[in-house]
């Protein structure tokens, strides 16, 4: 009982990680209609902040702030310079300079902090763990699980509750019609992006107290992950895409318990063979979202 | 009469000379498309062309690797050259990226340039697709810092490992956690995603056995994941926790194992292998304390390897914890050496004089390449990891008849 409970445990906290990347790529698609796949680039850039804000001596607190900063700083930043001159382009230009950004991005954090990964010394209650009858649970994995929790809901509230909110649920429903009753675009561009930061960075602090370092390319694996989430549970779609990173965290957890040991190295040939399945057959996903991104 | 035989004479050497000038540079222009570079006595520079990654996974290995070499190069080349008289030509070629496709394209343009011998890429599957063109042409090849001994097997016979190879490193760990540390039990940790983490294990358990140790259980884990939840309920399961869990595992994977065993109450010591060996790894405190990591350095005060570090960490200091670049200043005395004991400075007589080569001293012990088919028997360190530092505990060199066959 108490491994099942372990198990349940682990898949929601691996879910939780992978719902927050991929709420962070639902956003952008909702408004833009395209994936950005330079999101990963921002879990890296965060990973960075917060090195070099510890070594700088910032108390932790205030290094996750400067960093969740400068991960929100940098999606502006990324969509004010490489995304705005494409306006009203074919989304299939935007992803392959979203590629582009992801590329140049990784050689620039190579060339300005090297080729080693940075360790991360964190502090104990987001890497210890706590024994509850006799289920061992990670601090990462419960920290996972309510920010998940916290966040989902936070957003929920400011999408339907606050004007920022309204004016983007409006922008990803008809943004034509949107623009038409006075939605700033400009700003309604930089908030997506914005938030998308932000949940990167938050993403970002779980991943790497994970994985204990930070490394140029740390962002590629999760953004893979968090993709698969945004399609099998609804491209554009934020609740379905949380559903997805849960559904994939899950999956994930459950095929290292039944596959035996020798086909251990299918498990991620089997999880893309699901998404195959599902482009083909349920194409909108677990939740679809209630009508595609127009732009 | 005399002034117009004269100037028929003139004449007809005139254009015999023209000939034969036309007809040798149309030869050496030849030549030098076929790549064959006319060694002449006075000519007494050896080219070595560097086909290495500055982009990529491999670039954190690659870099350090080609600062090293180019330390013993310049050394050798301010002493005269190799033996006195071989200058080292160093020729850069274009980055690897981590890639077999730029791999090739970087190789191809460095023997094009005629290099006598290349260094490719750390990444084995890099140094395999580059090599292939260099076996053609008979160049010497050392494959960066790569350990799997297949790098050799699979090009053929012009291409050489310069860092230990799996076998040796897996080998002698297992009789070091045997016989040194008196471990009785281990679990093995793998992945199947490469060889280096499916075999390094296997060739431990070979030794450890044959000298009294038990497997009592292997896990399988996949690059990238992050929940460990099957492998650690497997480990738990065990009727006893074994002593040792031996890993080729590496960052990011063995940390986050490392957080939830020992979350889970799991006190086995790590037996790790020379993935490990980098200051990230080291940083990480008390989860990697106690952990036993293979090594190519030698951190002791005083010894040959300290003083050239000191050298190296003034030119590099954010490398000199990274191994790779002792591998490449060994690699690269080993060439000088290689050299000066040819007497030459083509291909064909390095590559024979390497081949006769054994016992030879570089800062981490005695090196040898004869009778061990291109893959270098050299002295393994093993360190173990204390308050953030790789403590030295033992350097070992592998009886060759311990040697477990490449997988």
């Amino acid at each position: 009982m108490e491994l099942i409970i372990q198990y349940i445990i682990n898949a929601l906290s691996l879910g939780g990680v992978y719902a927050l990347i991929a709420l962070g790529l639902a956003i952008v698609f909702s408004i833009f209609g395209f994936i950005n796949f330079a999101h990963g680039e921002l879990l890296t850039l965060f990973g960075y902040s917060l090195f070099y804000a510890l070594g700088a001596g910032m108390p932790f607190p205030l290094a996750v702030a400067v960093s969740l900063i400068a991960c929100m700083a940098a999606a502006v930043a990324m969509e004010r310079v490489a995304f705005r001159p494409l306006r009203g382009a074919n989304p299939m230009t935007l992803l392959v300079s979203s590629f582009a950004i992801s590329g140049a991005l990784q050689v620039i954090f190579q060339i300005a902090f090297g080729t080693m990964p940075k360790p991360l010394i964190l502090p104990n209650f987001l890497t210890g763990a706590f024994n509850i009858g006799g289920v061992y649970i990670g601090a990462p994995q419960l920290i996972s699980i309510v920010t998940v929790a916290i966040l989902a809901l936070a957003l929920n509230l400011f999408l339907n509750k606050t004007k920022f909110g309204l004016s983007l649920v409006a922008s990803a429903q008809d943004f034509d019609v949107a623009k038409l009753m006075g939605i700033r675009v400009n700003a309604v561009y930089a908030l997506a992006f914005a938030i998308s930061g932000f949940l990167a960075g938050v993403a970002a602090l779980l991943w790497v107290s994970m994985r204990g370092s930070v490394a140029p390319d740390m962002g590629f694996n999760p953004l893979v992950k968090a993709f698969v989430a945004t399609i099998v549970g609804g491209m554009g779609s934020l609740t379905g895409a949380v559903a997805g990173g849960f559904f994939l965290g899950i999956l994930e957890v459950a095929l290292q318990i039944v596959l035996p040991a020798d086909y251990l190295i299918f498990r991620d040939a089997l999880i893309l063979a699901i998404l195959i399945g599902f482009l083909l057959f349920r194409p909108r996903g677990l939740l679809p979202a209630a009508a595609m991104p127009v732009k | 009469m005399t002034e117009i035989n004269n100037m028929k004479l003139y004449r007809g050497v005139g254009r015999r000379t023209v000939l034969a000038s036309l007809l040798c540079g149309v030869a050496i222009t030849a030549a030098g498309f076929a790549g064959i570079r006319p060694v002449f006595a006075e000519d007494a520079t050896v080219r070595v062309g560097f086909s290495l990654a500055h982009t990529g996974w491999a670039a954190a290995y690659d870099i350090a690797f080609a600062q090293g070499l180019q330390l013993a190069f310049d050394k050798a080349n301010a002493d005269g050259g190799a033996g006195g008289k071989f200058k080292i030509e160093v020729i850069e070629g274009t980055d690897t990226a981590s890639s077999s496709v730029e791999a090739i394209k970087s190789a191809d343009a460095l023997m094009e340039q005629g290099v006598d011998v290349l260094f490719t890429s750390c990444d084995a599957t890099s140094s395999v697709a580059a090599g292939r063109s260099g076996q053609k042409k008979g160049v010497l090849m050392f494959a960066g810092t790569s350990t799997q001994p297949d790098v050799p097997m699979k090009v053929g016979d012009w291409m050489y490992l310069a860092n230990f190879s799996d076998n040796i490193s897996g080998g002698s760990t297992g009789i070091f956690a045997a016989k040194d540390l008196g471990v009785k039990t281990a679990y093995l940790l793998k992945s199947s995603d490469n060889t280096y983490t499916e075999f390094v294990p296997e060739y431990f358990a070979t030794t450890f056995e044959k000298h009294g140790g038990k497997v009592v259980g292997k896990g399988n884990y996949t690059f990238g994941q992050v929940d460990f939840g099957g492998i650690i309920a497997e480990i738990k399961a065990l009727p006893s926790e074994p002593e040792a869990i031996m890993t080729a595992a590496f960052e990011p994977e063995l940390p986050a194992f490392l957080r939830q065993a020992r979350a889970a109450g799991i006190k086995s010591r790590i037996v790790g292998a020379d993935g490990i060996d980098s200051p990230s790894f080291y940083a990480l405190g008390d989860l990697v304390e106690g952990t036993i990591v293979v090594s190519n350095r030698l951190p002791v005060e005083g010894s040959k390897y300290d003083e050239v570090a000191k050298v190296f960490g003034q030119a590099h200091p954010d490398q000199v914890g990274n191994s790779a670049w002792i591998v490449g200043y060994d690699a690269g005395q080993v060439l000088i050496e290689a050299i000066k004991n040819a007497g030459a400075t083509d291909s064909a007589a390095i590559r024979a004089a390497l081949d006769k080569m054994a016992d030879f001293e570089v800062p981490n012990g005695k090196i040898s390449y004869a009778g061990f088919e291109r893959r270098p028997l050299v002295p393994i360190s093993f360190l173990e990891i204390k308050g953030g530092n790789g403590v030295f505990v033992k350097a070992a060199t592998i009886e060759p008849a311990e040697i477990p066959a490449p997988m």
